[in-house]
């Protein structure tokens, strides 16, 4: 029997069950306080329809033994996903996509006689381009005047994020990194444009009233709001009100530094094609199940893992790219691919109660491979990473490597040392090897045709 | 086994948060659902009676894990 330390350390709100982790997988206990539910959940339709359409993750019963006996009713097998992501790593699109899944989910629980219990952004996770639900334990028995549990969660964790992107600044999703619940909505009403304040629009409603009705019944007994009730059919009218308001957030990124970038570069199509082949090439050659594009613009060369059925994570810093990357998967169906908006100079640290509801990113791998194409230099220059320190993270990311070396003599770090001295006399070819040589052994090594840089196969030692 | 028999409904609603989706229900449905769902409360104001909420349309299924006496 395992101990209580398998048991997640962001699995532990919820009386209902928890995920425990044992022998590398990830299992769900369902408690006897959640024995009807649970039953409701898989006898009743909902896990069927929700399963059916790709919502909420599947599972299977298994004879696996409970990590806590004594609360048990069964232990389920949900399946696995390839990689977690939290929704500040998110672009627009893939937040605005979870969103509207946990309202569809709502609606479609209470056609089946059951209530989504709760509308954390965390129980979302994005399989093969697509958002799904992966808490089986979210669904509570509906009863006749109901009121929404999850909406304030919902406004906090979707709602006020996305408003404050699309009307505000993109980068303030990054709130979320500080708010583990959700941004505040007394935050979220002051941030906004005051012209979201007039009328009765959903952010009216739901970001600037709701601030103002919750610092007004701040400190007011429940008991005044206990007999409050609402019809199944006025509770749909609220989640399709919340659909309209969230479809009508959009953000169009316009051309950043990043999101123009392959148009902007001195490579030539030809080039690129090339560069795409050693990448392919070498890939093949370390056999990775799994690998993360750091640094991968719009995913470009990210694919050449994906499409030999390598799950890739591929992250940037820059949103637009990441949205372009997300959108761009979204409408061709493809698989095997997780863009991500990463700050690799502050990665995604771990947070929460006890520092352990959230891992970091590097909690998180190694992954088998890791790629860093034309990116060290940023890393180099810009950020004044000494080499051996670029090459013990890449160590510490992926068992092998993938890295490209661009030269000071090419235009992009011409650019990037235009603006400043040069205090990188390491910075070069033999430099690299050097520093990379305590970490790494070279496995392969080619020019790229048509420039002056220089791909690296690496295992780390 | 007293511990597995607490309230399931672990998430804090919060007060503020209920009232406004009344509101929002209200608003986007109009006034009709407003009107239906505070008629019991109006009712019960004019003649002085203590409100009480409707019970339940469908008794909950029978409950098997009675709480010990």
């Amino acid at each position: 029997m395992s101990s209580r330390s398998d048991k997640l350390g962001s699995s532990f709100r919820d009386p209902s069950g928890f995920i425990f982790k044992r022998d590398d997988k990830l299992i769900r206990q369902v408690n006897l306080a959640y024995q009807k539910e649970y039953d409701r959940l898989m006898t009743g339709g909902l896990y069927e329809l929700l399963t059916g359409k790709g919502m909420l993750v599947s599972h299977s019963e298994t004879k696996e033994a409970p990590a806590e006996k004594a609360l048990a009713y069964k232990v389920i097998q949900p399946q696995q996903i390839p990689f977690i992501s939290y929704p500040y790593e998110w672009s627009f699109s893939q937040l605005k996509d979870a969103a509207l899944l946990t309202l569809e989910v709502a609606r479609l629980a209470l056609s089946k006689g059951m209530i989504l219990k709760d509308a954390s952004a965390y129980n979302i996770q994005f399989v093969d381009g697509k958002p799904v639900l992966i808490d089986t334990l979210s669904f509570d028995t509906y009863r006749e005047g109901a009121l929404w549990d999850g909406y304030r969660q919902f406004c906090q964790h979707f709602l006020a994020p996305l408003a404050l992107a699309s009307l505000v600044d993109i980068r303030l999703i990054q709130l979320l990194r500080v708010y583990i619940d959700g941004i505040p909505l007394d935050l979220a009403s002051q941030l906004l444009p005051g012209k979201t304040k007039v009328g009765l629009s959903g952010l009216a409603l739901h970001i600037h009233m709701h601030a103002n009705m919750q610092k007004q019944y701040a400190d007011k007994p429940e008991t005044q709001t206990t007999s409050l009730a609402m019809s199944k059919a006025a509770q749909i009218n609220m989640l399709n009100g919340l659909t309209k308001t969230v479809s009508e957030l959009k953000w169009e990124p316009k051309g950043t530094e990043w999101g123009e970038y392959y148009s902007a570069t001195n490579y030539s199509d030809d080039s690129l094609k090339k560069k795409g082949a050693i990448v392919a090439k070498m890939i093949k050659k370390a056999a990775p199940k799994n690998l993360w594009d750091l640094g991968a613009n719009n995913g470009l060369f990210s694919r050449e893992g994906s499409k030999q059925g390598v799950f890739t994570v591929a992250s940037d810093i820059d949103p637009v790219a990441v949205e372009k990357d997300y959108l761009a998967i979204k409408q061709t169906g493809e698989k095997n691919i997780l863009p991500l908006v990463l700050d690799l100079t502050n990665p995604s640290a771990a947070i929460g109660w006890s520092n352990r509801e959230r891992d970091s990113f590097f909690q998180r791998g190694p992954a088998d491979l890791v790629m860093a194409l034309a990116l060290i230099h940023h890393l180099a220059i810009s950020n004044n990473v000494p080499l051996g320190s670029v090459a013990e993270m890449l160590a510490a990311a992926g068992k092998w490597a993938i890295v490209e070396f661009v030269p000071k003599s090419d235009s992009q770090v011409k650019r990037l040392l235009a603006t400043r001295k040069d205090i990188f006399p390491h910075y070069t070819e033999e430099g690299l090897e050097e520093a990379f040589s305590t970490w790494f052994k070279i496995e392969d090594k080619e020019k790229v045709p048509g420039s002056e840089r220089t791909l690296y196969l690496l295992k780390s030692k | 086994m007293h511990h597995i028999l607490f309230n399931i409904r672990y998430l804090d609603p919060g007060s503020g948060s209920l009232l406004i989706q009344l509101i929002a229900a209200g608003f986007l449905g109009g006034a009709a659902i407003l009107a239906k769902m505070f008629w019991g409360r109006i009712k019960a104001f004019f003649k002085g009676e203590k409100y009480v909420p409707p019970q339940p349309e469908t008794p909950e299924e029978e409950t098997t894990d009675e709480q010990p006496k």
